[in-house]
């Protein structure tokens, strides 16, 4: 190209001395331009062949500002003439250039296309893999819980002098059986529920659901033996009969078990859980808290985290799975909620979740009952 | 629980030496030994309550399936059976239960259910258990449980 440019350039200097010669054939090699734009079926060789008229204007003027070109050297029709050959060959180069790029995005985007299917294939490999992981522990957990059941039951026939008294270090010591096996039952269980949430066992299945007959009786009736076992008194506050949700069932049951073994497990014993739900906006808010050690004020939020364990947590309870809170945020957020912990250490610990409220529920029509009640759903105490 | 096991824990909390209620058990029960059927399909969890009830001398039947327990009952006709909810097979303890209470020679027997997940049993009329154990459950509550479907307590 720059031989044929350079051969040009010589003839038409040689050619087209006369300034009005050159403008002539300047015009004349546009016309032929736009012939060739129809002949020439490589855009490419049009566009050079346009962008080598124009850089001939170009050396041809020197010093000259070929887009606003003065009165003496020529006339108003010429200047148009040269106007509209600027404007061409610019849109020329543009198009040249345009195309320069549209072809570096091709090939740009061809090797995106061949990282993508590279991603994709390393992707589905991954998912594979973890699936297999899930499998694995939910196959595993499923199978540890059985025997482990065993394990707690006979553990609880010997502490209930049922196979024979027992001293006091024997019992002792079936105590801490039964305690640790207590543990594994609570984290096989959030495993469990983890390979099941992972791999979209669970699916949520949501429907309207009445929050406080539906749910939160039944569980804290379930978990009777468990408040029972550390002694702790349950109280239930709030001003609502009940509260209509839209939400999956199991999965909020899965939330308050969660939220709920974790006071048992992490609260003292002779301690006392309050459970209060109210209407906030368009949400339920349900703030659980039991008094115990807490966490520290910097650890309040990594209660959260995947397989976190607290420093501030009481060593002597035992480590968790370091999932149920983890599996519990990930259902609330799934839900459209939100959750948060409190805490002032060494007093006490709270979980706060917010669930957003169903519009039209079945007793939306019902005035609610406004005056404060402070029930007591279970209190061993009495 | 019944009178006899708490009879039984009191003896071995006080560490009797020579058992005297042994030689009175027998004399103890008016009715002849009830037969308890124990159904699931893990071996650790039959054996967790086969050990439970026999604290109150129960005469002791297994099952590994619901299909197996199906034709035990029919030719045993057990006072009680417990059974697990997943099982392997045509006959889970959900559907073997249905087909028990819905059948007039077996209607009557009573049926404990042992679950790891709960069970909606709202949605299912059909479906009536007399008791349900959540996995881990506490044996001396199925004790518990079993004397007050026996009427004992």
């Amino acid at each position: 190209m720059n031989q044929e440019f350079e051969k040009n350039m010589k003839v038409w200097r040689k050619k087209y001395a006369d300034p009005e010669m050159r403008i002539e054939e300047l015009f004349r090699n546009y016309n032929v331009s736009t012939e060739m734009i129809k002949r020439t079926p490589n855009l490419h060789e049009l566009l050079d062949l346009v962008l080598l008229e124009y850089i001939k204007r170009l050396d041809e003027i020197p010093g000259k500002d070929l887009s606003r070109p003065s009165d003496s050297e020529f006339s108003e029709y010429d200047r148009e003439k040269l106007r509209s050959l600027i404007m061409f060959s610019s849109q020329a180069v543009l198009l040249k250039e345009n195309g320069e790029i549209f072809n570096a995005l091709e090939i740009k985007n061809k090797e995106l296309e061949e990282t993508t299917q590279k991603l994709e294939k390393a992707n589905q490999e991954l998912r594979a893999l973890n699936r297999q992981y899930l499998n694995m522990l939910g196959f595993v957990s499923h199978e540890l819980r059985s025997p482990l059941i065993s394990i707690l039951g006979f553990a609880e026939l010997l502490d209930e002098n049922l196979l024979g008294s027992l001293n006091d270090e024997q019992k002792k010591a079936v105590q801490i059986i039964m305690r640790s096996s207590n543990n594994l039952i609570e984290m096989i269980r959030n495993y469990l529920d983890l390979s099941k949430i992972e791999q979209g066992e669970l699916k949520m299945e949501k429907r309207p659901l009445e929050f406080v007959n539906t749910i939160l009786k039944p569980t804290l009736e379930e978990m009777n033996e468990q408040f029972n076992k550390k002694n702790m008194s349950v109280w239930v506050d709030s001003n609502q009969e009940e509260v209509w949700v839209f939400a999956d069932e199991k999965l909020i049951k899965i939330v308050l078990v969660n939220i709920l073994s974790n006071a048992v497990k992490y609260g003292e014993n002779n301690g006392e859980i309050h459970i209060e739900f109210s209407k906030v906006g368009k949400d339920l808010e349900m703030r659980i808290t039991n008094t115990g050690r807490g966490v520290e004020d910097n650890e309040v939020n990594k209660v959260f985290e995947k397989f976190t364990q607290l420093d501030s947590y009481d060593t002597k309870v035992g480590k968790g799975s370091g999932l149920g809170l983890y599996n519990t945020k990930y259902i609330i957020e799934k839900h459209g909620g939100r959750i948060w912990a409190e805490s002032q250490f060494k007093k006490w610990f709270r979980i706060v979740f917010r669930l957003p409220l169903l519009k039209n529920h079945p007793g939306s029509e019902k005035k609610p009952n406004n005056s404060k009640q402070s029930r007591n759903f279970v209190n061993s105490h009495n | 629980m019944s009178k006899w096991s708490e009879l039984k824990r009191v003896e071995k909390e006080l560490n009797f030496e020579d058992h005297f209620l042994d030689f009175t058990a027998n004399d103890l029960s008016s009715s002849p030994t009830r037969k308890i059927l124990i159904v699931d399909d893990e071996k650790e969890i039959r054996e967790l309550v086969r050990e439970t009830v026999m604290i109150d001398n129960f005469e002791i039947l297994e099952a590994d399936s619901g299909d197996n327990a199906y034709n035990i009952i029919l030719k045993e006709q057990p006072d009680l059976i417990i059974l697990d909810v997943k099982m392997p097979g045509t006959l889970d303890g959900v559907s073997l239960t249905r087909k028990l209470k819905s059948e007039s020679q077996t209607m009557n027997i009573p049926v404990i259910l042992l679950t790891a997940v709960p069970i909606e049993l709202d949605r299912d009329s059909r479906l009536n258990p007399d008791a349900i154990f959540y996995k881990p459950f506490s044996p001396m509550d199925l004790l518990d449980r079993i004397s007050n479907l026996f009427g004992e307590d």
